[in-house]
């Protein structure tokens, strides 16, 4: 099911890059990927982390809008760690799934 | 309602099911011969079920973890320890429930204890370390480090007074080094648990957070349970045993509930 949801997430995205170099404005950005990690990782720790791997990035968080390479570097980051907490797979699963519900706002 | 709030509420109600005896006899109304029964084969088998359990629980995740993920290795060691805890477990649920015997002290079941420590403080230790490499902000090496030695300073004042009077016993060498070496090894695991402790809370709220809560807490009243013990056998005070078992049940079910959570977490 998961993995549906995933390739269904990578079309979107194929289809989002259409749209531009620019992803989503990094805010709402940060705010999807809080969302979507806190079920597992509890909301303090997505919020900490995301803005600790913004300024390690050097990605401004107050800035306008985030690339979509600065989106990729960033979930890699968050990626590395989730492979510790819940294992390769799933944190593929859940990187996939972010990345669609961000295609999702770039399209709509 | 969602799988793992049904695997919390089974965990919750098979645990206060099974102290619930326990708890009788502490408050007065032990319930006769009927009562010993039901605490001999409910607590024996609790302990057992649960520490099956969490054994089940790491292996699973030791196995769903990739080779080269350093949470495999963690993994690994809790397996390692819990099997032989359970081993242990499993000699004392023979003598008692199968055999109906009192369960000699010492006896084969706490070289399995006693031998399960080096995996469970292997197991903590290589925790810290993964979850260091995460680049999450889980705290400084240095914050750690404090943690680390405040928690010595802490185990060793309540290790003394209370392993003072159990040493002056008059006992056999083997159980003297046996009561001070169970909570010494209990305080000793108790340091890493205390530092990964402060790092599980920033998780508080996801489902990383049960993993660690569980087995956290399992290893805090494990710990409790040995200092009880080995208290209240210097001072001869038997009637404080069924607070014993109580804490014992709940130690085991709780690291069962992590480990089970930690592999749930995998699966999902």
């Amino acid at each position: 099911m998961r993995e549906v949801a995933w390739r269904d997430g990578a079309r979107v995205l194929e289809s989002a890059s259409l749209v531009g170099s620019g992803v989503a404005k990094t805010k709402d950005a940060l705010d999807t990927i809080v969302g979507m990690l806190s079920p597992c990782l509890g909301e303090t720790m997505a919020r900490a982390a995301a803005l600790a791997h913004c300024q390690k990035l050097g990605i401004a968080v107050d800035g306008t809008e985030i690339t979509r390479e600065q989106l990729d570097a960033l979930l890699r980051r968050f990626a590395q760690g989730l492979n510790i907490f819940v294992g390769r797979e799933k944190a593929a699963v859940l990187v996939g799934e972010i990345h669609a519900a961000m295609a999702a706002r770039a399209v709509s | 309602m969602s799988r793992i709030a049904r695997t919390d509420a089974l965990f919750f109600v098979a645990a206060l099911a099974a102290v619930a005896p326990f708890v009788l006899q502490l408050v007065g109304r032990p319930g006769g011969a009927i009562g010993e029964e039901i605490r001999l084969y409910a607590g024996n088998l609790a302990k057992l079920l649960f520490l099956l359990i969490a054994a089940r629980g790491a292996i699973g995740s030791a196995k769903r973890f990739e080779h080269d993920n350093p949470m495999r290795g963690t993994w690994r060691m809790f397996a390692a320890g819990f099997v032989t805890f359970t081993a242990g477990q499993a000699v004392l649920f023979t003598y008692q429930a199968i055999l109906r015997l009192p369960s000699p002290f010492p006896s084969v079941a706490d070289a399995f204890f006693v031998g399960s420590y080096p995996f469970v403080l292997a197991a903590l230790l290589r925790a810290i370390r993964a979850y260091g490499a995460t680049g999450y902000p889980i705290g400084t090496v240095w914050e750690r480090a404090g943690t680390a030695g405040a928690m010595t300073v802490a185990a060793g004042l309540v290790g003394y007074p209370t392993l003072k009077p159990v040493v002056a016993m008059p006992a056999p060498p083997l159980e003297t080094f046996l009561n001070v070496a169970y909570p010494v090894l209990d305080l000793a695991v108790l340091v890493p648990v205390v530092i990964l402790l402060r790092i599980a809370v920033r998780f508080r709220g996801g489902e990383v957070w049960k993993v660690w809560a569980g087995l956290l807490a399992g290893f805090v009243l494990m710990c409790v349970g040995d200092i009880l013990f080995a208290y209240f056998t210097a001072l001869g005070r038997e009637s404080f045993d069924p607070l014993i078992h109580v804490m014992y049940i709940l130690a085991y079910a709780a690291l069962a509930r992590g480990a089970l959570g930690q592999y749930q977490l995998l699966q999902s």
